[in-house]
């Protein structure tokens, strides 16, 4: 699906082909917390590391999905996209604990990649 | 302002997890909302029925007492060993309520803030109750202070004020304020054990809460040796530091965290993200351990259990320091207990350890 997509691009093809084959050799428990770092250290061309990501995790590819973390301090919470775009769009984040409003909330939200399908720990 | 928006005033003092609230509310089918703020602005003396508002408020009270009981605790745990105290246990641990208790008044609520500031530190014994037929309590009001941080925003204030900071991305500010705790002597006569519970709504530190214990021992047995004949009720707590490596090795719930020291000359603080993953299933723990022939030394732990329901894990971590594996009397006299919503949680809890 990669050469049919970018039939031009033989070094974004090769980058795909590192991430996937690298998570399909791969059991489950070890891919539970897939960071922009890790996944960079994966893509040789560090110039092509957003663009793969954002392919693979997008609508097509459908290979990794996209997690979000709000992390108080030493406090981590399992966010759902659903409560990202709310607050994105202007409805305000509340912080799972203190039930308040968080300021600058997206300073406090980091993602990362999951096997796309994975389960959701959700507390 | 009714009833149910002042019992969810009190829960919000009480700083319980809005997230857990939120889905206890649900469950009950009583509208919740997105965060305090919204939740308190809600109408609930609507035209909704009679019936269906008192129903809430029966509900919400419960939410709050049981916050109150088996919310966030730190315990120490004592066996009672003395034949001719035991069955006198009971009816004498209500003595250690006092009449002139100021707290008596608005319990199980707080009081006026204005009031608490003016009272002093010391814990008031304000209320005996009987749980079961071999269960009781004696709760103990206390006032404790807060600091709480708060951003300096510099455009509150004048230029001058904004030079001098503009070095600073922020400035934040120190708040120092009260609240009312209220700790717990529980006694369980079916395991001649007595425990002295900390209520940790508001954060302590591990010296706090030590401090705190020793000072409720010595009011206990002062009024113990005048009750029982000179006869100190509580000794030694138990020994929470060998439990650390039974419930390690126990495979049920969940090993969250973990503190250890390899026989390599390591020190290792290990800890899960997710409450619903068990660290002693994770590939670079298991890898860890095997690269070290299993040879480590465990000094605390963090581990979770099912609760009634899948929106929360009730929590027990024995806090231990790397210098304890070093030590032949090594000992740890005090557990935290969190995530809890039901008496049943939290015995289940104490029952892994005691």
């Amino acid at each position: 699906m990669v050469e049919q997509d970018f039939p031009e691009n033989p070094a974004f093809i090769r980058a795909c082909a590192h991430v996937i084959s690298f998570i399909e050799s791969k059991p489950l428990p070890e891919l539970r917390h897939l960071t922009f770092g890790f996944l960079s250290l994966l893509i040789e061309n560090h110039e092509l590391v957003s663009s793969v990501i954002a392919y693979l995790a997008g609508d097509r590819a459908r290979l990794l999905d996209m997690r979000f973390e709000f992390i108080d301090e030493d406090e981590i919470y399992n966010i759902s996209p659903e409560e990202i775009n709310e607050a994105r769009m202007g409805g305000g984040f509340i912080h799972p604990t203190t039930g308040k409003s968080v300021e600058n909330f997206e300073h406090y939200i980091y993602i990362y990649f999951v096997p796309f399908g994975a389960e959701m720990d959700s507390q | 302002m009714g009833e149910i928006h002042n019992l969810l005033m009190e829960l919000e003092s009480r700083q319980i997890s809005f997230r857990i609230l939120s889905n206890i509310l649900r469950l009950n089918d009583i509208p919740s909302a997105k965060g305090w703020s919204a939740l308190l602005q809600k109408n609930f003396n609507d035209p909704t029925e009679q019936k269906l508002k008192e129903e809430w408020g029966v509900v919400i009270k419960d939410i709050y007492l049981n916050n109150l009981y088996y919310g966030d605790k730190a315990i120490s745990i004592y066996k009672i060993e003395d034949e001719n105290i035991l069955p006198l246990l009971p009816e004498k641990l209500s003595e250690l309520v006092s009449k002139d208790s100021p707290y008596i008044k608005k319990y199980p609520f707080s009081i006026q803030d204005d009031e608490l500031r003016n009272l002093s530190s010391h814990s008031v014994g304000t209320k005996f109750e009987v749980i079961s037929s071999d269960s009781c309590r004696v709760v103990f009001c206390a006032k404790r202070y807060i600091k709480a941080k708060t951003e300096i925003n510099f455009d509150d204030y004048e230029q001058s004020v904004r030079e001098a900071f503009s070095g600073f991305d922020e400035v934040i500010g120190i708040q120092r304020g009260c609240a009312q705790c209220f700790d717990i002597l529980h006694f369980d006569q079916s395991k001649n054990q007595l425990e002295i519970q900390i209520d940790l709504h508001i954060p302590l530190t591990g010296d706090e809460i030590n401090r705190i214990i020793r000072q409720y021992e010595v009011d206990i047995n002062n009024w113990s040796i005048i009750t029982f004949e000179g006869k100190n009720l509580l000794g030694k707590p138990l020994n929470l530091f060998p439990k650390v490596r039974l419930l390690y090795d126990n495979p049920e719930g969940n090993v969250m965290s973990l503190g250890h020291s390899t026989s390599t000359a390591s020190i290792k603080d290990e800890r899960m993200r997710g409450k619903q993953t068990d660290l002693r299933h994770e590939p670079f723990h298991l890898g860890g351990l095997q690269g070290v022939n299993n040879l480590t030394d465990l000094y605390s732990i963090t581990k979770n259990w099912s609760g009634a329901n899948n929106f929360y894990r009730p929590e027990l971590s024995i806090p231990g320091h790397f210098s304890l594996v070093g030590n032949p009397n090594a000992h740890i006299f005090q557990a935290n207990i969190r995530g809890c919503v039901s008496n049943s949680d939290f015995r289940m809890v104490i029952s892994k350890i005691s």
